[in-house]
């Protein structure tokens, strides 16, 4: 049976964006999505893009990708999201139609 | 006395002047008025690519000469030392801030800011009193120094996790090869290369328009600001304070400077305006990837909150009183 599929959802500071785009390459995902200007609210306040700098502005990242990727991104992401703003959550995969992960061409 | 009010309360009705406070207090009563953030961005490219291009004409058409390299070198020694120095002990001993924001916000100070750079030549502009062209080139030197300075006071206090090598080089390649300092550098360089020939062809796009468009980002600045300054309260009143009184200080510093390097007013008036400016563009990133443990909240607001409209509004007219009395006085 194939192994089950996460989705990882990634808030994060968009000057941390490249590290962690590099970890999620490394944990083994075949693929990502990064929506790169995101603003909200947290536990370091207000967080919206200034325009002219990156620092206050935040980025989503998706990952979809089998559970064992989705704990190596989990494992390889904590200790920048201990220096950075952001948060990971993961969720199950009910059903997913395209390509999926592993998938090629 | 009198003088001085004079000269700041004509500062205060330039077009880009007054669009800067209407964003403030359109910010401050949380009006609907907005400007994209891409625009703003895009806004700050032409900016550089214009400041810089003009400095390079200008460098071209002066050459070097033994009155840049001493006041490169006030720069560079004022940029990486004194006033990161200045700036980490007074936040240490004076406002007890601990040792990593300490040095994030001493180097935003060490470093420059080039907008408030542009503004205080548009007043000298209005004013009619001439600057020497290199001060573009002593301005794009002194952008990277103090962030450095402001890095290494951190990490030198010894209360930093244990040493991430990688994390200075990530701060110094962003410094010197993030978005700004690479077009601010690379803009200098064309203008210095193309000299007056160039300027002549890129003068309909740089010279004209830059009022305008300096405005509509002075404009977006402001609303930043005004929308930020409800942030001072959980700042505390030493910040604040800190805030005014550090480019005042290092605007003193810098005129005396500029005295000992003999610069004419002007350019000891944008001597001063260098010493005295906050980054808010590479600063900010720089230190973000070299002190992450530093809250950019912090540098930012005081640095894009409080310095650069003190600057902008009192602070160009107060450095061009202070040139003119002590450099002619």
């Amino acid at each position: 049976m194939q192994e089950a599929l996460k989705r990882v959802e990634i808030v994060l500071e968009a000057l941390a964006l490249p590290a962690a785009l590099e970890i999620i390459t490394k944990a083994g995902a075949t693929g990502y999505t990064v929506i790169p200007q995101a603003w909200g609210r947290g536990a370091r306040g207000e967080r919206t893009d200034l325009g002219f700098s990156e620092v206050m502005r935040n980025a989503l990242i998706i990952v979809i990708a089998p559970a064992g990727v989705a704990e190596r991104i989990t494992a390889g992401m904590s200790p920048l999201l201990a220096d950075y703003a952001g948060i990971l959550t993961v969720a199950n995969v009910e059903s997913c139609v395209g390509l999926v992960p592993g998938d090629t061409l | 006395m009198q003088g001085l009010l004079a000269t700041a309360g004509e500062n205060l009705v330039s077009p880009a002047i007054l669009f800067f406070a209407l964003g403030v207090v359109a910010g401050l009563v949380r009006s609907e008025l907005a400007v994209p953030k891409e625009l703003t961005a895009g806004l700050s490219l032409y900016l550089l690519l214009a400041i810089g291009f003009r400095g390079g004409a200008e460098l071209a058409r002066e050459g070097v000469s033994l009155a840049f390299l001493a006041a490169a070198l006030a720069g560079l020694v004022l940029g990486l030392i004194v006033l990161p120095g200045v700036a980490f002990a007074a936040l240490r001993k004076l406002g007890r801030v601990d040792p990593v924001n300490a040095g994030a916000i001493a180097a935003h100070y060490g470093s420059i800011s080039v907008v408030t750079f542009a503004t205080a030549s548009t007043f000298l502009a209005r004013a009619g009193v001439p600057h020497e062209g290199f001060m573009t080139a002593i301005m794009a030197l002194m952008e990277a120094p103090g962030v450095l300075g402001g890095i290494l006071l951190a990490r030198m206090s010894g209360h930093q996790k244990p040493a991430e090598p990688g994390r200075i080089g990530a701060a110094l390649r962003e410094t010197l090869l993030g978005t700004a300092p690479t077009l601010l550098l690379g803009s200098l360089a064309i203008g210095a290369l193309t000299g007056g020939k160039g300027m002549e062809l890129m003068a309909p796009f740089l010279v004209d328009p830059f009022q305008g468009v300096l405005s509509v980002f002075l404009l977006d600045m402001g609303l930043t600001a005004g929308r930020r300054l409800g942030d001072f309260a959980r700042m505390g009143r030493f910040l604040i304070f800190f805030g005014i009184a550090m480019p005042v200080l290092a605007g003193i510093l810098g005129v005396l400077v500029a005295r000992v390097v003999s610069l004419s007013v002007g350019g000891a008036t944008l001597f001063a305006v260098l010493a005295a400016s906050a980054s808010y563009i590479a600063a900010p990133a720089a230190v973000r990837l070299a002190l992450p443990q530093a809250r950019p909240d912090l540098a930012i607001t005081l640095s894009l909150g409080i310095t650069f409209p003190f600057n902008i509004l009192l602070g160009i007219p107060l450095y061009f009183a202070l040139a003119h009395r002590i450099i002619q006085g």
